[in-house]
């Protein structure tokens, strides 16, 4: 059970193992992309290819897909990003339950963007966790942890990226090992929450320190995508690093050099709108910065 | 906006008892203080056909939101004979303080998520319309204004 793109390195990996897969279950193929007609979710169009039966129902409350479920009489469900929630009946039906990859060290960021509140809350950690599910939300007891470090100016993009990986293969790890690994519940301390990232969030405010800067650029970096304007039209801050020197909050210090409330950030990388992203270098031979951005 | 109180005391639990009377006399699914001229940040939600299932809570918070959804028919007796149907996160983990003053983290789900949000939307000064798109807010309004 999955959708968007982190959830199909797991598919992948499972198939690689030789695992058989009686059903793959998705979200809705819902609007996206120009024209935005339906388009099947990354893992629907991927279990299309792989030729898997698939079912994307809008919800799972109703009796008849629940009963659904239980009739494919599968011993374990693996869950990763599904975006939906899973009622007691369909978290009993498999025989050895439901499992789920979470891109986070469980208890912190439990919820539905933990990739990116770690970079924005500037993180020098993260990692997945391969956990029993119980009808709470991320609350389950724990039967695989591995970290990875965040890199100074990482972007929530490329740590996704990195995460996606890592969760196939503990998946794939812990069914192996599935009958020696011992669940273990998340500490009662540390508890933190990945609220859904909200677009209105996405404007960067030139007034906070260079850190929070910084770290809202990368964890916002390629999705949704924190902007400034830039003559009356948006553009893209796709990577940040902070730098020393001082100036008004949003005013233009040379290069793609912008000065924060405290310090000042580089910006790396942008993108206009319609346009692909660039390097700061490429992007200034064709745009002149105003002298202050607000 | 209301005001967050600063514990709980029995000042809070009489209103929170006025208020559940005032619920079940509707009967409705919720109310929140500010709707009966108490700008405090406190309300009570009881979403059971068989009643007698509230919970009372003051200072509530969103901790997280579902990705899923859920739509449900919103109406409010402060804009009466009308309603929409409004779509919201269909489970939503809050913390509040409960009767006894206790910070609780509970998880709403369907009709309680929805009901949940809408209060905490009158707490922050928003009606269950301003969740709609201009138009449908407008009609809304308009059709209100005629009963």
């Amino acid at each position: 059970m999955g959708t968007p793109d982190f959830s199909v390195p797991a598919l992948e990996a499972l198939i690689a193992a030789g695992h058989e897969i009686s059903c793959v279950y998705t979200q809705p193929p819902r609007p996206a992309g120009r024209g935005k007609k339906d388009r099947p979710s990354p893992v629907h169009e991927r279990a299309n290819t792989l030729g898997f039966m698939v079912r994307h129902p809008k919800t799972l409350k109703s009796v008849d897909i629940q009963r659904e479920f239980a009739e494919l009489n599968a011993e374990i469900a693996v869950v990763v990003a599904y975006g939906l929630i899973l009622p007691q009946a369909v978290l009993d039906a498999p025989s050895h339950g439901c499992l789920n990859i979470h891109a986070s060290l469980l208890p912190r960021w439990r919820g539905a963007a933990p990739i990116h509140r770690a970079i924005m809350a500037g993180d020098t950690e993260s990692g997945v966790c391969i956990m029993q599910m119980e009808v709470g939300l991320d609350t389950g007891p724990v039967l695989l942890q591995r970290e990875t470090p965040i890199a100074e100016t990482e972007t929530t993009g490329e740590l996704h990226d990195r995460l996606a990986v890592m969760g196939g293969e503990m998946i794939v790890e812990t069914l192996r090992q599935y009958s020696t690994l011992k669940a273990k519940p998340q500490p009662e301390v540390g508890v933190t929450y990945a609220n859904k990232i909200d677009k209105a969030e996405a404007r960067v405010d030139w007034t906070k320190s260079n850190t929070v800067v910084s770290r809202h650029i990368n964890g916002l970096s390629p999705f949704p995508g924190a902007w400034t304007e830039v003559d009356g039209v948006r553009l893209k801050l796709l990577r940040a690093q902070g730098a020393n020197q001082h100036g008004e909050p949003g005013a233009h210090l040379g290069g793609f050099r912008i000065a924060c409330g405290v310090g000042a950030v580089d910006i790396l990388e942008a993108q206009k709108q319609g346009k692909r992203p660039m390097s700061a270098d490429d992007l200034l031979r064709g745009l002149d910065l105003p002298p202050r951005l607000s | 906006m209301a005001e967050p109180i600063e514990a709980v005391t029995d000042d809070t639990r009489a209103l929170w008892d006025e208020m559940v009377q005032i619920m079940e006399a509707m009967p409705g699914y919720g109310l929140a203080a500010p709707q009966i001229g108490v700008p405090q940040r406190v309300a009570a939600v009881d979403c059971s056909d068989e009643r007698g299932r509230v919970v009372r809570l003051a200072n509530p918070e969103i901790l997280a939101v579902s990705d899923e959804t859920f739509t449900y028919e919103e109406a409010s007796p402060n804009l009466p004979g009308v309603s929409a149907t409004v779509t919201r996160a269909a489970r939503v983990t809050v913390v509040f303080l409960d009767e006894a003053g206790d910070r609780i983290t509970q998880d709403f789900e369907d009709v309680w998520s929805t009901s949940v949000q809408h209060q905490i939307d009158h707490l922050n000064g928003r009606m269950y319309f301003d969740n709609l798109s201009r138009t449908k807010r407008g009609m809304l309004l308009k059709k209100a204004q005629k009963q």
